[in-house]
């Protein structure tokens, strides 16, 4: 389910072999592959899965781990079904969770980072097709190196993850899918009694 | 011939900690997988202590214990019956297909495969609830509708049975798309199984009818115990052994899809406390031919030991009667038997009665019409377990075969 591409494996590879071999010939201080491996050979990505959701904005959630003995950062994330971006949740003077997006995700050496209800995502901001139950949606992961990871996530009903979109503090009764990921200073107030701008959250509930 | 967790149980559940005991989208995480951890940490019983002795088991050893999920046959057939077992009969919704059903039957899979592992599934939104598997099984059963929506012929088996002379069915309690059982020991871990099976089948089916039934708490007897129903009666003694030949032959499917599936026929049958309490000891053993002290056939013995169909009483009657309940059910026929693994229920009576409380009667067998329809006919005819005994619910399902780690159940009818 997961794929691996590194644009500058070639040069790197071949660097890091040239450094392998003078420094082995001269006996001299090990080379740092580390630096140099492509960002998206450290990592993997377990327990995808998004929140299926007919029309409008869900997200999608999991374990990154990184396995490198540097920090790797996410610079992008992007699925063939919708714009995307990546999400935080942070406390606002008032005291509510909003969610943000933010410009990258930085996941610790040899740690791991989580993206779970309530806490950092990937958001997918308005869906070209319905997420059905059941559905395997493709996502690719960009680095800040360019190398990139692919998997796909399983559709669930869920019943958290409440995003509403509310573009700026001011303009809450603005439509919701105006202008998404245009504006990285937009903002969704995870707020499950703002009636504003909901969409598609409860898309199989049918009863 | 028992229902002996020494026996069969062992086959199939494992205990000790899960060896998925592994933090899953555990909300505020690592707090709670270090918890998880040093819960898991300190493995089971075999160890030696210094001084000789054996380490007795963890006092959680219940909760851990796994049953497999994958394997050629689905859990919950072999596997010595639960304390606790939820069935939920649920219909497609209109306009369901066959895609439809792979996409069911894959989310229902994945999820059914970590919850017996003590695994967390993805998207739980309770997932400490998950954490304690008490030999969960999730076994799911196909009703006609459903595999005439995969576009295949059902086998002549199934379908609602033929209507018997004792039948009092509620279509309430009849029938259905789509069966999932879920059994454990721990009644939690049934509750939220099914919540979250419930949650995957929502978009594609709704509710017909769910029942729940319970049998002694593990632990509370020996293991190897044949359960008692709740007129008092050992119930299950005679019973093919799960993993013997004979099981083999009686219960698995051996052709198409359903190789290595079997059926299950699901009776909600009430039982009549209050009559029953009118009847006293000799006439309660004489109805089913067998003692209550210790199940043995009234014709002495052991609960294991053969009932002798011929001896006679002083009377020159035969000392098990024409009527008893295990003679009608006996069939001259050896390919005339069942497995069977009920339950009892204890719903809330109805307004003015103190009791509904009665049996879900399930067997699996490899063919409906030619294992279980002629014991019941003849039950039907001659039975006197029927004066208190009313089938009140009915359902036919065939059970498909079980799934590799990749694969789901239901693939050899979908894919
Ligand atoms: C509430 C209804 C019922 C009650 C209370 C009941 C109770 C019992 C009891 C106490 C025994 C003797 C112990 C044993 O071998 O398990 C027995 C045996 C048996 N019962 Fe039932 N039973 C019921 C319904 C049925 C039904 C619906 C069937 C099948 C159609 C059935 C088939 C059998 C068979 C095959 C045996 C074993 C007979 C043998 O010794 O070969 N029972 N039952
Ligand atoms: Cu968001």
């Amino acid at each position: 389910m997961i794929t691996r591409t590194a644009r500058r494996l070639t040069a790197v590879t071949a660097g890091a072999l040239a450094a392998v071999l003078l420094t082995s010939c001269a006996g001299g201080a090990q080379p740092e592959p580390a630096e140099d491996a492509p960002a998206a050979d450290a990592v993997t990505i377990d327990d995808v899965w998004v929140k299926a959701a007919d029309e409008g904005m869900t997200s999608a959630f999991g374990v990154l781990r990184n396995a490198a003995e540097e920090p790797v950062t996410v610079v992008e994330v992007r699925s063939p079904i919708s714009p995307m971006e990546l999400h935080e949740t942070v406390e606002n003077e008032a005291g509510e969770m909003l969610m943000r997006e933010t410009t990258e995700f930085s996941l610790p050496a040899g740690g791991e980072f989580l993206l779970e209800p309530g806490g950092n995502h990937f958001m997918l901001m308005d869906l070209a097709e319905p997420v059905r139950p059941g559905d395997e949606v493709a996502f690719t992961i960009v680095f800040d190196d360019d190398s990139t990871l692919d998997f796909s996530a399983v559709a669930k009903e869920y019943g958290g993850a409440q995003e509403h979109y509310v573009p700026g503090e001011e303009d809450e009764h603005e439509g919701h899918a105006d202008g998404a990921g245009s504006d990285s200073d937009e903002q969704h107030a995870e707020d499950e009694h703002d009636g504003h701008g909901e969409h598609g959250e409860e898309g199989h509930d049918d009863e | 011939m028992s229902d002996d967790p020494r026996a069969a149980g062992n086959r199939d559940a494992h205990t000790g900690p899960p060896a998925g005991l592994r933090r899953r989208q555990l909300l505020g995480g690592a707090a709670i997988g270090a918890g998880i951890l040093g819960a898991g940490a300190g493995g089971f019983g075999l160890a030696a202590r210094r001084d000789g002795t054996a380490e007795p088991p963890p006092e959680d050893a219940y909760g851990t214990a796994t049953v497999p999920f994958h394997g050629k046959h689905q859990a919950g057939i072999l596997t010595t019956g639960q304390a606790h077992a939820t069935l939920l009969a649920l219909d497609l919704r209109p306009g369901t297909g066959r895609d439809d059903l792979r996409r069911m039957m894959r989310l229902l899979s994945q999820d059914a495969a970590r919850l017996t592992q003590g695994e967390v599934p993805l998207a739980d939104s309770e997932p400490e609830l998950a954490l304690v598997p008490a030999r969960l099984t999730v076994t799911f059963g196909f009703g006609p509708g459903l595999v005439d929506t995969a576009g295949q012929a059902p086998p002549s088996w199934l379908a609602a049975l033929p209507g018997f002379g004792v039948d009092r069915l509620d279509p309430a309690y009849c029938d259905g798309d789509l069966l999932i059982e879920v059994a454990a020991d721990d009644p939690v871990t049934v509750a939220h199984a099914v919540r979250m099976l419930l949650k995957d089948a929502r978009a594609f089916t709704g509710i017909r009818w769910t029942q729940s039934g319970f049998r002694r708490a593990r632990g509370t007897e020996p293991g190897g115990t044949t359960m008692r129903n709740l007129f008092g009666q050992i119930d299950g003694t005679v019973n093919p052994a799960p993993g013997s030949e004979d099981f083999d032959q009686l219960v698995w499917c051996r052709e198409g899809w359903l190789a290595d599936g079997t059926s299950l026929v699901i009776r909600r049958i009430h039982m009549d406390l209050e009559g029953w309490d009118r009847l006293d000891r000799p006439g309660r053993e004489q109805s089913v031919g067998r003692t209550l002290g210790n199940g043995a056939p009234l014709t002495g013995g052991n609960e294991h030991d053969e009932p002798d169909f011929e001896a006679l009483n002083a009377q020159g009657f035969t000392v098990i009667p024409p009527f008893a309940h295990i003679r009608r059910a006996r069939s001259e026929n050896p390919r005339e038997r069942i497995v069977r693994r009920s339950y009892n229920y204890d719903d809330p009576p109805p307004a003015g009665q103190i009791s509904d409380s009665g049996m879900i009667f399930m067997s699996c067998q490899a063919d409906v019409d030619r294992q279980f329809v002629p014991i019941q006919r003849r039950l039907d005819e001659l039975d006197l377990l029927n004066q208190w005994t009313t089938p009140v619910g009915s359902a036919v399902f065939a059970v498909p075969p079980g799934c590799g780690a990749d694969g789901y159940i239901g693939e050899t009818l979908l894919e």
